[in-house]
């Protein structure tokens, strides 16, 4: 089973909106797939209209008490379902910190689904916290998503440190930009910038676009409402790319 | 996904969306499509591997073309995915598909690979439908059930009524939902409960085509020349089913499975032929010799072509096998042009009618040489071939010439095509004993032999590519490597071989052949 994690410590910066659309395209090309929406906030439960409750909430998930797979929604798109997310999930810091190996709960979690899943995509709250050491733990991949920001190299440096610090097997980096409004002078110099800087980036860039901002009001991934919008594009060139990557 | 098995009704009228929402609470909402021509494949390979695997794979081809989707049904669960096959491909009359060209190189093709092989897909059965699909929705619009209502279109067989499915698929989370609508569905005084889908509905899907009568049980007080003109007919029948695909070339098994029924047939008439009128097998001989020697050419290609490719048996760094491959495919091409034109020609045709007039069951002679009840034959028949492959191998040294394993190699396999054909006579532990012990030795004695010609093979490839300018010198290079591998093989089977036809030979399995006793009776012990 591959398992790609979006992630990255900071907010609002597209990795949501990635998780919903690759785990689409996985699931379209007969990957069976999960998403996993860990963040309390639940924007890929919202977006795939199911109601985001986990029964008996977080401590009994990482107690083991209900298997994972109980839990889960099937989507209205074929192959795919979800693990929702649940607003106890802002809990689940101090749940992991009371089990046995918190880092290495999450990837013990996952292991079972690899008999019903090909692809887990797993959505992540903007932070770096014990939850995010677990999902570095679990994951194969690692989808950054990088705005042409001035401090996103930064942000990108902390989130390498951070990997570097877990324990092997680590995951591999694949940060991409996120965005990119080209009109705009700045982002065109700062997505220059990055890519010279970055010589593993992404080649897929997702623009700043408003079908992307739609998938809200829609609640649905942009790849199936404006399959020819660039950034609907720039996903499923994303996802070939993470494919080429293979798995670990 | 989707859960298990899906919870199906059939009904034998037509039934709307309005007479579904009679039957569903009030209030409940629904989205619906527009009704849509559908057309529904299932694909299997020639001898049907993924139905004995327990799947079954089904594409579906909207008449508004889009992408195909195929769905996979696994012991129950249910995926369904695009299928990468451009939608043209149907249209153009489409006939069979490489497991590659119809999943994709996705996860897919490794769950479906093991149970595929190199065999081909090719649709075993078609039906075209009306659909109409409805998904039950929640407050938030998000489904919670799919309902599917198929209607049959087209020329409907009397036993494959009724036309009408309606299908609920259950989701994953969402089970109370269609628990709660099979509920109401069932209040529907048309719909019956049904499960099977499609597919039970449809005998042809049952079948395998290469499947034939099996004719008269078996029984050791036959007449020989009736069973020898049975076990002719199941020959001729694999051999006429298997032609269509060495004509259309979906797969190679086609015609290694042709060659198969023919060589069998050949061996039968050899070694049982003396109860039939000389006067017809005779020339039959001849012509199955004929029929055999046609193959051969493109065989050889097919399997050299197998052995290069990624994976095959001679692990070929794949920048060595890259000049190889289209080197061998254009002789393969050309030798089956001549192939097709032989299938095709008066020649091919006279050779199976005559074989089919000798397979024509007659009523018993009452006397004459074909009359000797089967089950003595049998017998000293299969005491026979052993004798003679117990002498033709006895005197085998370890510096004996190869030419005397492959000798022992023909008579092993004669005595093989005897227990084959007379397997439901001669069950049992003997009958067992006997067949694996010579199962060993013919494969050691196959990959004796096999290396040896492949070893041939390659020199002569190496020296016909040295001589193309065309073909490239780097691909001779990597040959070598191959030719190494072979002879180590080579050796190794050839020191194996004294303790296998030791086995083969000692009194223990003399004895084992005595006690096959097809007959009641037991056969001469062997000398
Ligand atoms: N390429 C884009 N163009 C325009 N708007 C975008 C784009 N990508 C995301 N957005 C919008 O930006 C907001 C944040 O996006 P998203 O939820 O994907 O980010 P996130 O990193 O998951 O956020 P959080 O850290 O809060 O989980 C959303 O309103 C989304 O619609
Ligand atoms: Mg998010």
């Amino acid at each position: 089973m591959r398992v790609v994690a979006a992630y990255n410590i900071k907010g609002g910066v597209g990795k949501t909106s990635a998780a919903v659309n690759l785990a689409f395209l996985g699931a379209r090309d007969g990957y069976r797939t999960l998403i996993w929406d860990l963040d309390p906030q639940g924007g890929a439960t919202f977006l795939f209209r199911v109601r985001p409750r986990v029964k008996g909430g977080v401590r009994t998930l990482v107690r083991r008490r209900s298997r994972l797979a109980a839990q889960v929604k099937s989507t209205d798109f074929d192959n795919l379902d979800l693990l929702p997310a649940d607003f106890s999930y802002r809990n689940l810091d101090l749940a992991l910190d009371q089990a046995r190996r918190p880092t290495r709960r999450l990837a013990e979690l996952v292991a079972p689904l690899s008999d019903h899943y090909d692809l887990l995509i797993m959505d992540c709250p903007p932070s770096a916290s014990l939850v995010s050491e677990g999902v570095l733990r679990a994951a194969d991949t690692l989808l950054v998503p990088l705005v042409p920001a001035t401090l996103s190299l930064r942000t990108l440096d902390q989130l390498t440190h951070f990997v570097g610090q877990v324990k092997p097997p680590r995951p591999r980096v694949l940060p991409f930009l996120s965005m990119v409004d080209r009109r705009r002078r700045l982002h065109r110099d700062l997505a220059a910038q990055l890519r010279g800087q970055l010589p593993h980036l992404a080649r897929a860039e997702v623009p700043a676009s408003s079908a992307v901002e739609q998938m809200g009001p829609r609640r649905a991934p942009v790849v199936t409402f404006a399959p020819r919008a660039p950034a609907a594009v720039a996903y499923r060139d994303l996802w070939q790319q993470v494919l080429e990557l293979g798995e670990r | 996904m989707r859960d298990a098995r899906d919870l199906e009704f059939v009904s034998r009228g037509p039934v709307g969306l309005e007479r579904l929402r009679e039957a569903l609470e009030p209030g409940v909402r629904l989205a619906a499509s527009p009704e849509h021509a559908v057309t529904h494949q299932w694909l299997d390979t020639f001898d049907r591997r993924l139905r004995r695997a327990g799947l079954s794979l089904e594409l579906a081809t909207e008449a508004d073309p889009g992408q195909p989707t195929l769905l996979l049904e696994d012991r129950g669960a249910l995926s369904a995915w695009s299928a990468p096959a451009r939608p043209g491909d149907r249209a153009a009359g489409r006939r069979a598909w490489r497991l590659e060209e119809l999943v994709g190189a996705g996860p897919m093709l490794r769950r479906l690979a093991p149970a595929v092989g190199i065999r081909a897909l090719l649709p075993v059965a078609e039906v075209s439908t009306r659909t109409l699909e409805v998904r039950v929705l929640d407050a938030q619009d998000k489904t919670t059930v799919r309902l599917v209502v198929e209607e049959r279109v087209g020329p409907v067989a009397p036993d494959e009524l009724p036309r009408v499915r309606v299908v609920v698929g259950p989701l994953t989370g969402y089970r109370r939902h269609s628990d709660r609508l099979v509920a109401r569905l069932r209040r529907l005084a048309e719909l019956e409960p049904f499960s099977g889908g499609w597919p039970a509905l449809l005998p042809s899907l049952a079948k395998t085509p290469a499947e034939v009568p099996a004719g008269p049980r078996l029984t050791p007080g036959l007449e020989s020349a009736q069973v020898v003109r049975q076990i002719l007919a199941r020959l001729l029948a694999a051999a006429v089913a298997n032609a269509p695909g060495v004509v259309a070339d979906w797969d190679t098994e086609f015609l290694h499975d042709l060659r198969v029924s023919v060589r069998r047939a050949r061996s039968a008439l050899k070694l049982l032929g003396d109860c039939l009128d000389s006067r017809e097998a005779s020339p039959l001989a001849a012509d199955l010799k004929w029929m055999g020697d046609l193959t051969t050419p493109t065989r050889d290609l097919d399997v050299h072509l197998l052995a290069v490719s990624a994976g095959g048996e001679w692990h070929l760094d794949p920048l060595l096998a890259a000049p190889l491959v289209p080197y061998l495919q254009a002789r393969r091409a050309a030798a089956r042009r001549q192939l097709v034109r032989g299938l095709r020609s008066a020649r091919w045709n006279r050779a199976q009618r005559r074989w089919e007039e000798i397979a024509r069951p007659r009523p018993p002679a009452g006397g004459g040489p074909g009359a000797v009840p089967i089950g003595e034959l049998a017998g000293t028949r299969i005491a026979l071939a052993y004798r003679r492959a117990r002498r033709a191998g006895i005197h085998i040294e370890d510096d004996s010439p190869p030419e005397m394993l492959h000798t022992l190699r023909k008579r092993c396999k004669e005595l093989r095509y005897l227990l084959e054909f007379f397997a439901p006579l001669l069950e049992g532990p003997p009958f067992l004993g006997l067949l694996s012990q010579l199962r060993a030795l013919q494969d050691c004695l196959g990959e004796f032999q096999d290396t040896q010609v492949q070893a041939a093979t390659l020199r002569e490839l190496a020296a016909e590519m040295l001589a193309d300018p065309t073909a490239g010198a780097e691909a001779v290079m990597g040959l070598g490597t191959v030719d190494q591998t072979l002879a180590e093989r080579r050796r190794r089977a050839r020191a194996e071989f004294a303790s296998r036809f030791h086995d083969f030979a000692r009194p223990r399995t003399r004895r084992a052949v005595a006690a096959l006793q097809p007959g009641g009776r037991p056969a001469p012990m062997p000398t």
